[in-house]
This record gives C-alpha cells, sequence and structure tokens, in this order.
C-alpha cells in the first residue's frame, strides 16, 4: 500500500514572524511535496482581539489552512509538531496529528507556545498522536495506514527536514 | 431667553424648559431687602442630547491566506491521480466524534507528555545541497531528502558491515554533486562510499548509465567491491577483444561499466560512435590525470557525461598543478594554474572531501614507523664509495652539459648498490629483513615488502624462501594477481609478499598484515603512504610497524630527509590556514642530494 503522510510545521521568528512549512512524504519517508508560507505577521489588532488564541489561528487557521489548501498530493494523514496547528481540524476537513516535538535550540525558528486546544491522544504507528476532541481519526483507518508505513519510519525527523528547507528558502532566518 | 419675576425671601430653582412653570420664589427679611426685591434674571441654555450618536471606530480583522510556494517531487507523479485522503472528514464523517475512536485513545491535557515519545536517537547523516547550486528548487531537493540512514533502511539496502559515520559522511557529500573530489586517505573505504553513492542514486533514479575508470589492476577488485556493497547492480567490465569491447560499449541498459585507463583510450572511438552519454563518470586513482596534456587526461576530458566525481588519495602529489588539471576533467576553466593558491584553495573547498584515519578512525590501530639506518656491509660500502665519487667528479665534468636526468642516473645507481652489492650481492637490508622475518613467521603474522625495482624483489625472494614469499608486481600477469593475493590471504605457510610501488600501492585489501617493510624509498611520499595503508585500513588486524629501511651515511639519508620535510608540506595542504605548497623534489633539491649547482647558476656564478 502507498501511503502519503503529511507534516506540517509552524515555526516563529522573533523578528519575522510565522513561517509554515509542509512536507508529504511516502510510506518510505521520500519527500513527494513541499509547501511553504510566506513570512507571517499578525496585526497589532488580532494580536489584542484573538489574546491567547492568536497562534491557534494564526498556525492552524492561517498557515496550516493555506498550506493544505495548495498541497497536490492529498496525506493520507497529516501531523504537525506545533500544537496551535491542530485548530486547523475546526475549519478545515481534515485530520490532523500532534507529535511531540523536538526542540532544536541552536536554530533560530522556534515552536510557537502550546495550545489550550483539548486533545484526545490515540496510538499511530510506534508514537502516540493528539487529535483534536471533536476530530480522532477512525481506527481502522488508523490502523491500515500504520501497516502501511515502514517499520523504522522516524516520525520526529521531518520536521527536521522542513525547519532546514524554511531556512533554506527564507535566508534571513537563519541563525548566526 | 425668557425672565421670571421673584418674590419673597428663599429662592426656589425649578429648572426645566418652561419657565413659565417657576412659579413661587419667596424672599426672607434680611437688611438685604431691596436687593432681594430686585427682579431675578435668569439664563437658560438648552441642549439637544436625544440627536447625540454614539461614535464607534470598526476595526478589521483580515484573514488574507498566506502566500504559498512548493513544488513536487517525481515520486509524487503516481499519487497526483489518487482519490481524496481516507483520512479526511469528507470519507470518514464530518467530525468524527471521540467516542467513535478507537478503544486506546485517552483524553490529553494541554502540555501533558505523549505516551511513546520519540524513537531511540539515531544517527541522521543529512545530504547538504552543494554551495554552488542556486536554484532554490535544486536545493531544497537534496535538503528534503531524508537522512540517509533512513533511505538505506526503508529501501532494504544491506550493508555487509555497518559504515563508520564517516563513510555515511562522504555519502551524503558526493549524493548531490556534479562534480566532486573524493580524497580520503587511503584505507578509508573510498570505494565502499563511491558503491554505496551509486547505489542510492541508481535508486532515486538520478542514474542509469555509470563508467567507472581505474588503473588495471584494481578492475578485479572494483567488482568484488561491487559484488560485496551493492550485489544487486550488474557490473560489466570491459574486456576482451576489440569487437567484443565494441559490443560491451554499445550495449543499452548497462548500469555500470567498468574499464582501465589503457582500454578507455584504446576504445575512444568505440566510445564515441556508440552515442553513449554517462550519467556519471567516476576517475579512480584519478592522478592518472594529473598531466593535463597527457592521452589519459585529454581521454576522460572527452567523455560525455553529466557528473564527474574523481577519487584519489593524494590530489596533489608534486604541485598544485596536479589538483588544477584534476579539475579541468571535473569542471574544465574552473581552475587556473596562475590562481593564486588561497583562491584555489577556497574554490575547491565545497569540491574536496578529504579525511584521514587520526581524524576520523581514533579507534584503529596504531601505525607505528621504523626507521632502520643499516650500515652497509664492507663490500657495498666499498662499491658505494667508489660509485659515488667517480659519479660525482663525472657530473661536475659534465659542466653545461649536465641535465637533472644524469643526476638521476647516478641516484638510482646508488640506491641499488643500497639494496644489492654489484658484485659479491651482499645485502645489509636483506640480513636485516631475514632477521625480522624470522621473527613475524614465527608469530604467524604476515608483511609486505616494497620496492621500486623488479630485480630486487625477485633478488630477495631466493633467500628468504623458507617464509614463502609470494610476488605482485609488473612482471606478474594480470590475471594471476588475484590469486596470488588469495592466495597469499589464506595460505598460513606464505608469511611474505614482494610488491613494487607501481603495482602494489592502491587498490589492494592487506589489512591482515600487520608489518610493512620499504626496503627502498619512493620519490614521492603520497605514494609510500598508498603502499603503506594496504595494510594499514580499515578492519587492519592489530597496530601497523612500517619498517622503513635506510643504508646509513648515504644517498638514502639524504632523500629521507628531504621526504620528512615534504611529508610534512603534504600534511598542510588541507589544513584551513595550511597553503598548498609543492610536494615533490625541484631540481634544486635533485642536484643538492650532491652539492651540486645547477648549470645556469654556475654560470651566473
Amino acid at each position: 500500500m502507498t501511503a502519503a503522510l503529511g507534516f506540517l510545521t509552524v515555526r516563529h521568528h522573533a523578528e519575522h514572524g510565522y513561517f509554515g512549512g509542509y512536507l508529504v512524504v511516502n510510506e518510505m519517508a521520500r519527500p513527494l511535496e513541499f509547501q511553504c508560507t510566506m513570512a507571517v505577521r499578525p496585526s497589532r489588532a488580532q494580536e489584542v482581539l484573538y489574546g491567547p488564541t492568536l497562534e491557534d489561528f494564526v498556525c492552524g487557521e492561517q498557515i496550516a489552512a493555506a498550506l493544505l489548501s495548495k498541497g497536490k498530493v492529498k496525506p493520507d494523514l497529516c501531523l504537525t509538531d506545533c500544537r496551535p496547528v491542530l485548530a486547523l481540524a475546526q475549519v478545515s476537513k481534515y485530520s490532523i496529528g500532534y507529535v511531540r516535538p523536538v526542540e532544536d535550540q541552536h536554530r533560530s525558528l522556534r515552536t510557537p507556545a502550546e495550545s489550550r486546544l483539548q486533545t484526545r491522544a490515540v496510538d499511530f504507528a510506534a508514537i502516540e498522536i493528539e487529535c483534536l476532541e471533536s476530530r480522532v481519526p477512525p481506527s481502522d483507518a488508523l490502523s491500515n495506514l500504520s501497516s502501511a508505513v515502514h517499520p523504522s519510519f522516524d516520525f520526529e525527523e521531518p520536521f527536521l527536514r522542513i525547519v532546514e528547507a524554511l531556512e533554506e528558502a527564507h535566508p534571513i532566518t537563519k541563525a548566526a | 431667553m425668557q425672565s421670571s419675576q421673584a418674590s419673597g425671601a428663599a429662592i426656589e430653582f425649578v429648572t426645566g424648559l418652561q419657565l413659565e412653570e417657576l412659579t413661587t420664589v419667596t424672599l426672607r427679611a434680611t437688611g438685604w431687602q431691596g436687593t432681594l426685591e430686585r427682579p431675578l434674571e435668569v439664563d437658560v441654555q438648552g441642549w439637544d442630547l436625544t440627536s447625540e450618536a454614539i461614535k464607534t471606530a470598526p476595526i478589521r480583522l483580515t484573514s488574507k491566506r498566506p502566500k504559498v510556494v512548493g513544488f513536487s517531487f517525481p515520486e509524487a507523479v503516481p499519487l497526483l491521480s489518487q482519490p481524496d485522503p481516507n483520512l479526511s472528514s469528507e470519507q470518514s464523517g464530518q467530525g468524527e466524534p471521540a467516542s467513535h475512536a478507537e478503544q486506546g485513545s485517552r483524553a490529553v491535557a494541554p502540555g501533558a507528555s505523549g505516551k511513546a515519545g520519540p524513537p531511540p536517537k539515531r544517527k541522521r547523516t543529512r545530504i547538504k545541497p552543494p554551495v554552488d547550486l542556486v536554484k532554490l528548487e535544486d536545493r531544497l531537493y537534496f535538503v528534503l531528502q531524508p537522512p540517509l540512514e533512513t533511505l538505506a533502511a526503508s529501501s532494504e539496502l544491506g550493508f555487509p558491515f555497518e559504515p563508520f559515520p564517516y563513510q555515511m559522511d562522504g555519502i551524503a557529500f558526493l549524493f548531490p554533486r556534479e562534480t566532486a573530489i573524493l580524497a580520503d586517505e587511503m584505507g578509508l573505504g573510498k570505494t565502499m562510499q563511491s558503491i554505496t553513492t551509486i547505489r542510492m542514486l541508481l535508486l532515486a533514479g538520478q542514474l542509469r548509465n555509470i563508467l567507472l575508470v581505474c588503473p588495471k589492476p584494481l578492475v578485479t577488485n572494483w567488482v568484488r567491491e561491487f559484488s560485496l556493497w551493492a550485489p544487486e547492480i550488474p557490473v560489466t567490465v570491459i574486456e576482451g577483444d576489440s569487437a567484443k569491447r565494441q559490443f560491451i560499449w554499445g550495449q543499452k541498459g548497462v548500469p555500470v561499466r567498468i574499464a582501465n585507463y589503457e582500454l578507455l583510450m584504446r576504445d575512444n572511438a568505440f566510445i564515441h560512435d556508440s552515442g553513449q552519454h554517462f550519467d556519471l563518470v567516476v576517475l579512480d586513482e584519478a592522478q592518472r590525470i594529473k598531466n593535463r596534456n597527457s592521452t589519459t587526461a585529454e581521454t576522460v576530458r572527452a567523455l560525455p557525461r553529466g557528473r564527474s566525481w574523481a577519487l584519489t588519495g593524494t590530489p596533489i602529489e608534486n604541485s598544485v598543478e596536479d589538483l588544477v588539471n584534476i579539475f579541468e576533467f571535473l569542471a574544465p576553466g574552473y581552475l587556473r594554474t596562475d590562481m593564486p593558491l588561497k583562491t584555489i584553495s577556497k574554490a575547491t573547498r565545497d569540491h574536496i572531501l578529504r579525511r584521514t584515519k587520526d581524524k576520523v578512525l581514533t579507534d584503529m590501530p596504531p601505525k607505528m614507523y621504523r626507521d632502520d639506518q643499516l650500515d652497509l656491509t664492507p663490500a657495498q660500502n666499498d662499491s658505494y664509495r667508489a660509485a659515488e665519487d667517480e659519479g660525482v667528479v663525472q657530473l661536475e665534468d659534465m659542466g653545461e652539459t649536465l641535465t637533472i636526468q644524469h643526476v638521476f642516473e647516478l641516484v638510482l645507481r646508488l640506491k641499488q648498490i643500497c639494496n644489492f652489492d654489484p658484485a659479491t650481492g651482499a645485502s645489509c637490508k636483506l640480513q636485516r629483513l631475514e632477521a625480522d622475518m624470522e621473527e613475524i613467521a614465527a608469530s604467524g603474522k604476515k608483511a609486505i615488502v616494497f620496492s621500486q625495482w623488479v630485480e630486487t624483489l625477485e633478488k630477495i625472494a631466493d633467500p628468504l624462501d623458507r617464509f614463502g614469499p609470494m610476488q605482485y608486481h609488473g612482471r606478474i600477469p594480470s590475471k594471476r594477481r588475484d590469486s596470488v593475493i588469495q592466495q597469499f590471504k589464506e595460505d598460513p605457510s606464505k608469511h611474505l609478499i614482494l610488491m613494487s610501488y607501481g603495482a602494489g600501492s592502491v587498490g589492494l585489501n592487506l589489512q591482515f598484515c600487520e608489518y610493512v617493510f620499504l626496503f627502498d624509498r619512493w620519490w614521492n611520499p603520497a605514494i609510500e603512504d598508498q603502499a603503506i595503508n594496504r595494510a594499514h585500513r580499515i578492519g587492519a588486524a592489530g597496530a601497523v610497524t612500517v619498517s622503513r629501511m635506510m643504508a646509513a651515511g648515504t644517498i638514502e639519508e639524504r632523500i629521507h630527509d628531504v621526504l620528512e620535510q615534504k611529508r610534512e608540506l603534504f600534511n598542510q595542504l588541507f589544513a584551513d590556514t595550511g597553503v598548498p605548497k609543492q610536494t615533490g623534489l625541484s631540481r634544486d633539491e635533485i642536484f643538492g642530494l650532491f652539492n651540486l649547482a645547477q648549470p645556469h647558476k654556475k654560470h651566473a656564478a
């Protein structure tokens, strides 16, 4: 079975704002498609009025929605290491799972803060993912997908690729 | 404006719009009655409060979608026609309720940590795009590739041995490069790194037609290494008579061809007539093209190709010109000999990968040098002194007709005497070698003896017969050489192999030998290192002892001193701050061996 897994991350740069990256890979972790956004800087009004839900809005409803709508390959499952991206599920048809990120302290791009979205944990392949309470994928579909993914698949690693690609695409974000 | 008449001592004000409604003004009796009796004037001003609207300032929260750019990889094409995701809510039911989730699902508080956590940490060797790759999409193509370990595991590319981390780095270096020199020190596995990269590029569909060119004695070694590291790749060796070779060159669908340099030159016309275009040409022992005008160099430069890789442990044998000429194959015109050395160093940094054993194999057995300064036997000494004195006098008498070749001839004659006395056959080196071999054989070990002369090797063989000497040099037919190595490796009675620098210094894996004897010295330390590294390489059984034999107080000792200086210079070549310098013997140095001045300098004096 051929599988397509989407990996979506949003990173924040102190000076330039938010950058979204989206990589679709096959069951052997080989790249199929890559999309990234230009820098997104919320306005002052958005900062004030969205308050603590600002990153849910920017990361999930704005950036993630834009990335997924631009993608050509439809993912069987989309994963993110950026919790606010889960808000995407509130405004779109996509199910999205959260994978706890591996922080690379040496990078200039930081993962946005934790979101307050209520999630539910489900097992997927060798890891546990968190999905929005109201949008947990059906277990049989997850199970089928798990068996299609290569046993050696490292679910953290594609996010590192995306961050490197973001730094490559936006050299201004590279750490000195 | 209206006014009202007030009366009485106290005043009650009633405000309102109708002044007529002011009904009573009470005045009390005080001393101020007169003033109080004066009519009261009241000014009234009205405001129309009901008509004033509340002002609002609207703040619009625009939700303009961010601009997105991206691209698809070739592997995505088959998936583009697939139906929508089976996990999207359109198929799985909009807003799958939590109760439908699988049994193992659990509510998670924000910030709580997951159950499984990350898998065990593994090394991730990432492919980095070359510096000169400009187009973003091309750069991202490499940046977004999975780590090599993932590629290997997911494709189930088996390895006979776990590659060393630095070897994975070497593969990651070669993978994205159109032009590359893998200049690792001998023994670090340039062959394996090249083969594995080729394997991965074939798998990725980036290569289909590869030509590998190597010295003739190494062809079988390459075939063997391919069968070890990439058994699934069919390899075709260019060999046989002219008709057969022409047929092989013309074959389609052959992923890997291996040709030796000599046949390549001979088959130049076949290659071009066949219309072949190679996706990759790999030159092994690429120092073979260090002479820009040689037929070999011209032939390989004319090969129709995409990628060009050069493998060599000695990209600079004598001067920076060697490197410039290798680059003429990789990227014609990229370097010029008149460029400042620092500019060359900077320009080549991203194209050359060189690692040394001491840097990457910290746990490899040590390599110990032993300089055996031996006194000539009396017979040798007499012959040597006579030859040197007579030779130097002759050279001095030649005056302006003296050339460097004359000096070379004397050097060679003296070196041969240092090996064996031409009159008696006496040899201080052979005596020492015999003594050492007794000990080596007794402990069940094996040794390699290098000489630049086949005659010397043959002379050594007889007296050392009890140690089962094998011979590997230019007089041993190519077809027999593999069996010689095999027998030496497997037969416990064979403790010694006699090799010429020319035949035995490259491409052979003799890591089961713990002793190397340099019976005489080569002109260039890089060649000596190649020879030594036949034994001191990955898989070496133990410490390798290198005995450098030299006759004390002779030309050999003088050459040794110069070579040591050269070795120091070579070690600086690839240091970040080092500036490449000449490593070969200069004319001055050669004449200086006998304290001779060069003819034109004599003239000038």
